[in-house]
């Protein structure tokens, strides 16, 4: 269909080249008559000329078959507008100028009256991302409002006392504004990107989903489909089954192509992995921080609009709530927010409730030749003064290859060591995951499940070497020059920058710049690696496993 | 309630004399037309094939729609055997009550502001 298209496309290419020479050359009356180009008109209207003679010449000399006239008659009753956008008469000329681009402003942070927190960065860029950062995560949820926050995320845009649902799509439609709703554990995410002059009304509608929202029962009920499509997803031993049919079949020998089995392997990391981490959060912790991110099943049908009031009238206050802005203007940003979000309760939340890593271990069968697995410790918080000792921590144990189908054995222990203790497939990868007060580190792997036991042996063993046995200098200084370009890349996202500049503001009510963090990351020394390595190994491990689980070892 | 009644019909002499004998023929008609005597509600009457009313029934609380349902078999009983319920078992004026006007309401709303914005 679409490679019909496009011969389609280049022919009538072809021929308009041509049919503009034809206007040039003879046909002064016709030209005359209609404009040098036409929006809107049907190409059909181009080719009444000597355009005509000219494809039924290609079809005969060229191809001598039947084929392209009947492509010319297609060309002639669809509409093609682009096409017949096409100037027809000389190309203008222009003249490219170099784009200036303006140094960006520093953010700048400001609370509001009610409590909320406005921080913006004005980049000067043609387009206004905002975001609004509510600490409605999983973790504010308790026994009765259990799932409240991933079905909030669903019904972030239905009905509110302001918009209905449909005012708030087609508004966001004729604006050009992309409407989005996130959650993770810590907070749930609105966001949009639009044009630079429409923050006004962009940011009216954002206010209105947090001010009164409704959740008309009929409404959260015709939701709940998008609610059991996310749990299905979830359901990871469903998808390893399927993957995996196509894995063995199509792989008879592992270790011939074990390249491409990477590649299938990163596939299913991603699928396998919301399953083994709720799992981690549920293992690792006691208190709010190991409530799924996802609605729990028992809760899917009887999630209705009072328990969604109750909550969202618990977690949508002032103080709970950080507005960032990209390229935008801060006080003009300021003052529209603070009339927006007028309304809005600055009645403080009630104690935040703690969280406590116990550390432990789980694991179930799933029907795969394979093991994944997670062994974790208790990492750092966003507030710990170790984080960035602890970033590096997570380099030197090694991520993901950095070059497409490398082995990444040189640069990572982990991978190092994993390689030594199987000849099969494998891939391991370090994780360092970071909450308001606590967080996780440690390492995720999918291994042959005959050899799972050696490479969880492995790993571990790394771990207690870092602690034990330290780190030279050569290992510390790739590690900074890996964490310092991850971080330089990840400022080029302008997704991480808000997100960064979210959690700062949201927390410290302060902003560190890039700049900043590189110097850091430079200071850091061995011995400071090493200290966090030793304090963070000293607790107890987590482990996770699914798969064939026959051969995993005890902690 | 003693007090309530009294208030009521303070309320009631207030009237224009016009919308008082109005409202008494309403009450009477509304007791005429027998829809009472079958133990019905004025918005049972509606048809529920109407896509609007069919939508404002389908929001209607699962209780309050089995009620509706209940109360219109129960009148096509009567109906089939000729006959009216008992006499304490109609409607009573207070109960006769609008519980679909305001989901009604909203759906036509919705309606209006979505051929608004398809006319844009």
């Amino acid at each position: 269909m679409v490679s019909t298209f496009s011969t389609v496309n280049a022919i009538a290419a072809v021929l308009l080249a041509e049919n503009s020479v034809a206007h040039k050359q003879a046909n002064g009356r016709r030209r005359r008559d209609s404009p040098s180009y036409t929006l809107g008109k049907p190409l059909s209207s181009f080719y009444e000329g000597p355009a005509m003679s000219h494809l039924s010449r290609i079809g005969k000399t060229c191809h001598g078959s039947h084929i392209l006239p009947r492509v010319a008659s297609s060309i002639r009753n669809s509409r093609l507008y682009s096409m017949a956008a096409v100037p027809l008469s000389e190309t203008p000329k222009r003249e490219w100028k170099p784009i200036e681009r303006k140094q960006p402003q520093p953010a700048q942070i400001t609370r509001l009256e009610n409590g909320m927190t406005v921080a913006s960065i004005e980049d000067y860029s043609s387009t206004t991302r905002i975001a609004l950062y509510v600490n409605a995560g999983s973790r504010y949820e308790r026994f009765n409002t259990l799932g409240a926050s991933h079905v909030m995320k669903i019904c972030a845009f239905l009905a509110n006392k302001e918009n209905s649902a449909l005012k708030i799509t087609r508004e966001a439609e004729l604006l050009g504004a992309n409407l989005q709703a996130k959650n993770t554990r810590e907070h749930l995410i609105i966001s949009s990107d639009f044009l630079r002059d429409r923050v006004q009304p962009v940011l009216s509608i954002i206010a209105s989903t947090v001010k009164d929202p409704c959740f008309y029962r009929w409404e959260v009920n015709d939701r709940k489909d998008h609610l059991f499509t996310d749990l299905a997803a979830k359901d990871t031993d469903i998808h390893a089954g399927h993957y995996q049919c196509d894995f063995t079949t199509f792989t008879p020998n592992f270790e011939t192509i074990a390249r491409c089995v990477r590649l299938v392997m990163v596939l299913i990391l991603q699928l396998f992995i919301s399953g083994i981490m709720e799992a981690v959060h549920q293992v690792a912790y006691r208190g709010p921080l190991a409530n799924s991110i996802y609605c729990p099943s028992f809760r899917a049908n009887s999630l209705f609009s009072d328990v969604l009031q109750s909550f969202a009238q618990e977690c949508f206050t002032g103080p709970a709530m950080t507005l960032v802005g990209l390229g935008v203007n801060h006080d003009e940003f300021v003052q529209i927010a603070s009339s927006s979000f007028e309304g809005i309760s600055a009645k403080r939340p009630g104690e935040k409730q703690k969280s406590f890593y116990v550390g432990g271990d789980a694991r179930w069968w799933a029907d795969s030749p394979l093991v994944n697995a997670a062994v974790v410790t208790e990492g750092v918080g966003l507030e710990d003064k170790d984080i960035l000792a602890a970033g590096l921590l997570t380099r030197i144990l090694g991520g993901s290859p950095l070059i497409k189908y490398g082995n990444n054995t040189e640069t990572s222990r982990l991978s190092k060591s994993v390689s030594e203790a199987t000849t099969s497939p494998y891939t391991v990868s370090s994780l360092n995951i970071n909450y308001s007060d606590s967080g996780l580190l440690g390492s995720y792997v999918i291994a042959n499940a005959a050899d799972i036991d050696k490479v969880l042996k492995a790993i571990v063993n790394q771990y207690r070497s870092v602690a034990e046995k330290g780190i030279s200098n050569d290992e510390l200084t790739r590690a900074k020059n890996q964490l310092k370009a991850y971080a330089a890349m990840s400022y080029e996202n302008p997704a991480s920058i808000m997100q960064d500049l979210a959690v700062q503001a949201g927390y410290t009510g302060s902003y560190k710049s890039p700049v900043d963090v590189l110097n850091e990351v430079d200071k850091a020394s061995v011995e400071d690696v090493v200290k966090v390595a030793k304090r963070l190994f000293s607790a107890p491990l987590t482990l996770v496993a699914s798969g064939n689980i026959e051969k995993v070892p005890a902690l | 309630m003693a007090n309530k009644v009294v208030k009521g019909a303070e309320i009631a002499r207030q009237l224009p004399l016009s919308r008082r004998i109005f409202a008494a023929v309403a009450e009477w008609w509304q007791n005429a037309s027998g829809y009472r005597k079958y133990g019905l509600k004025r918005e049972d009457l509606l048809n529920d094939e109407i896509p609007n009313i069919a939508e404002a029934l389908r929001r209607l609380p699962e209780d309050e729609y089995m009620a509706r349902q209940w109360r219109i078999k129960r009148a096509l009983d009567c109906s089939l055997k000729n006959t009216y319920l008992p006499r304490e078992e109609w409607t009573k004026v207070e109960d006769d009550k609008f519980y679909l006007k305001p989901y009604l309401d909203l759906v036509e709303k919705e309606k209006t502001e979505r051929k608004s914005f398809d006319n844009q």
